[in-house]
C-alpha cells in the first residue's frame, strides 16, 4: 500500500519519535489530507553518511530510505488512484497535484537511542494562505520527483539529529548551507561530512560518533570553506543583555530579508543542573499591526522545523517546548551566528547604530516606520522598477555595490524613502538615497 | 495608491535624514560605534570551546 489516509499516520512507526509527533501536528495545520509512502528512496545525504560511516558498522543498516509526500485537498483516495494518475501522466494534472502538495519527509533506515527512526531531510511549505502578509519564513525553492511526476516546494530543509555523526550544531548549519547555496553557491555537504570539516580543528571531545560542536568548529567550518562569519553577542559573561531593546529583532528582520540564514546559541537551564548548549536556525518571524515580531520560527532538531517560538527579555530568552516538555527552566539567547559572503564587510552591529540615530529623530514623528535590511542590487533594483520614484532611470542605472544596507522609512506600507550604505565598504558610507513619488 | 502619504511626513522624513547624516559622522558617534563593533563581534577564549551538543 503506498496512498494513505493522513489520519492513519499515526498508526505507522514513521513518525513515532518527539519530533515527529511535532512534525504530525505541524503537517495538520498545513490541512494534509493524504500521504504517499516511497520505499526504497535513495537520499544523497543520507548515502553519503551511510558510506562514510554506517556502512562501516558491523551491523550495517540498509542503505535506502523511505519518504513520505503529503498533499491536501486528497488528490487521490487509494493505490488505484495513483497508478491511473502515473498512466495518464498528463501536464493539467501534475499542475493541479503541485497546488496540493505540501512536502515530504525523509526516514532513516536508523533509530535514535529511545528506538524511533530518525527523521532524514525534511521539507515543508509553512506557508498557510491566511498567514501571508504578517509572517516571513525563510524558504529555499526546492524540487522532488514521485515515479517521474515533478513536484516543486519552497521550505528549509530540516531534519533531526543521527548522533553517530552529528548533534544540534551539524545539523544547524546543514540547514542554513541550502539558502547559502542558493545565495552565494555555497556547496551543501551531509552531516557526516559538515562535522568531519569541523572537527579538523580539535577538540577535547570524541569527533566521532559526534559529541557535538564547539563555537570554535562552528566558525572553523564556514571559514575554512570560504564564507566570514557576523557574530553578534547578545550577553557578557555575567549573561546580562548588552543589546538594546530593538537590536534582536532589528537584525533577525535585517538578515532574513536578504534570506541569510541565523544561527542562534542558546544556554537552557534547568533548575541546579549544569547549563546545556544548543544551536538552532530561524527560520521565520510573525509580526502584530504594529510591524513588531510577536512570534519567531526555529528549525530546532531537537523539537521541529518552524518551532513557534514566543520571545520573552525582546527576545533575549524564549519560550518554546524545551520549557513545555523538555523540563528545561529557561532559555537564553547567547549569540547570533549569521554566515555571510566575505565581502559583506560593514557590520550589522555598525550599521544599525546609524538605524538607532534614525529611530531617535523619528521617535517623535507619528505615522513614520523605518526598516533596516540588507539586500543584493539586483533583487532591489528588481524591487525599485515596480515603484515610481524622483529619477527613475538614471538610479536605475547607477551603479552600485552588489550588496547594500538599505534604511527605508515607510507610511503605513508605503516606502517613503530609501537610504542606501554601501555593505561592502568597512566604514558606513552613504551611497545613495531614494525618494519614492505619489 | 489609495491612501496619500501626508506631504508633513515627507518633510518630516528629509529634515531625520539631513539631522542623521551630520549625526553619524561626528568623530564620537564613529569612536562609540567602534566600541561597540569591538563588544558585538567579541568571542572569549572560553565561549569558543562552549560545546554545543544537545
Amino acid at each position: 500500500m503506498e496512498v494513505y489516509d493522513f489520519e492513519e499516520i499515526s498508526k505507522l512507526s514513521y513518525l513515532s519519535s518527539k519530533q515527529g509527533k511535532k512534525l504530525i501536528t505541524f503537517l495538520k495545520k498545513l490541512n494534509s489530507s493524504t500521504f504517499i509512502v516511497e520505499e526504497n528512496y535513495i537520499d544523497t545525504y543520507y548515502m553519503i553518511d551511510y558510506s562514510k560511516f554506517h556502512s562501516r558498522t558491523f551491523n550495517a543498516p540498509p542503505r535506502v530510505t523511505t519518504r513520505i509526500h503529503f498533499f491536501r485537498n486528497k488528490p487521490f483516495e487509494k493505490d488505484s488512484d495513483l497508478t491511473a494518475f502515473l498512466k495518464k501522466g498528463n501536464g493539467k494534472n501534475i499542475e493541479a497535484l503541485n497546488g496540493n502538495y505540501i512536502g515530504f519527509v525523509v526516514v532513516k533506515p536508523i533509530k535514535n537511542e529511545l528506538g524511533y527512526e530518525i527523521i532524514g531531510r525534511t521539507i515543508i511549505d509553512p506557508y498557510e494562505d491566511s498567514e501571508k502578509q504578517n509572517i516571513k519564513y525563510l524558504v529555499v525553492k526546492k524540487h522532488s520527483s514521485l515515479y517521474g511526476i515533478p513536484l516543486d516546494i519552497q521550505g528549509l530543509p530540516y531534519q533531526t539529529q543521527d548522533t553517530m555523526v552529528c548533534a544540534c550544531a551539524t545539523v544547524a548549519i546543514w540547514t542554513s548551507l541550502h539558502p547559502l547555496n542558493k545565495l552565494f553557491n555555497f556547496p551543501i555537504y551531509s552531516p557526516c561530512e559538515i562535522t568531519e570539516k569541523a572537527v579538523k580543528t580539535p577538540s577535547t571531545f570524541r569527533s566521532f560518533p559526534s559529541s557535538g560542536l564547539s563555537l570554535q568548529q562552528m566558525i572553523y567550518f564556514f571559514k575554512t570553506e570560504g564564507l566570514d562569519i557576523e557574530p553578534l553577542r547578545i550577553r557578557n559573561f555575567k549573561q546580562e543583555l548588552l543589546v538594546s531593546a530593538t537590536f534582536i529583532e532589528d537584525a533577525i528582520k535585517a538578515f532574513l530579508h536578504c534570506n541569510l540564514p541565523i544561527i542562534a546559541t542558546l544556554t537552557l537551564k534547568q533548575d541546579d543542573k549544569e547549563d546545556n548548549y544548543h544551536a538552532v536556525v530561524i527560520s521565520g518571524y510573525k509580526k502584530d499591526s504594529k510591524g513588531q515580531i510577536k512570534e519567531i520560527y526555529v528549525h530546532d532538531d531537537g523539537i521541529g522545523p518552524y518551532t513557534e517560538t514566543k520571545p520573552i527579555d525582546n527576545l533575549g530568552s524564549w519560550s518554546n517546548d524545551w520549557l513545555t516538555d523538555g523540563k528545561k527552566n529557561e532559555i537564553l539567547l547567547d549569540r547570533l551566528i549569521i554566515p555571510i559572503y566575505p565581502k559583506i564587510r560593514l557590520t550589522f552591529a555598525k550599521i544599525h547604530r546609524i538605524f538607532e540615530e534614525y529611530k531617535e529623530k523619528a521617535k517623535n514623528v507619528e505615522d513614520l516606520s523605518l526598516d533596516l535590511f540588507l539586500t543584493q542590487v539586483e533583487e532591489y533594483k528588481e524591487f525599485l522598477l515596480k515603484f515610481p520614484i524622483k529619477n527613475k532611470d538614471k538610479t536605475l542605472k547607477k551603479p552600485l555595490p552588489k550588496f547594500l544596507w538599505v534604511v527605508r522609512g515607510r507610511y503605513k506600507k508605503y516606502p517613503i524613502f530609501d537610504d542606501i550604505y554601501d555593505a561592502t565598504s568597512v566604514f558606513p558610507e552613504k551611497v545613495h538615497d531614494i525618494e519614492y513619488v505619489y | 495608491m489609495s491612501e496619500k502619504v501626508p506631504k508633513k511626513l515627507i518633510k518630516q522624513s528629509k529634515k531625520i535624514r539631513e539631522e542623521v547624516s551630520k549625526e553619524v559622522q561626528k568623530e564620537e558617534f564613529l569612536k562609540e560605534t567602534e566600541q561597540f563593533q569591538k563588544e558585538i563581534g567579541f568571542i572569549s577564549p572560553n565561549d569558543l570551546q562552549r560545546h554545543f551538543n544537545i
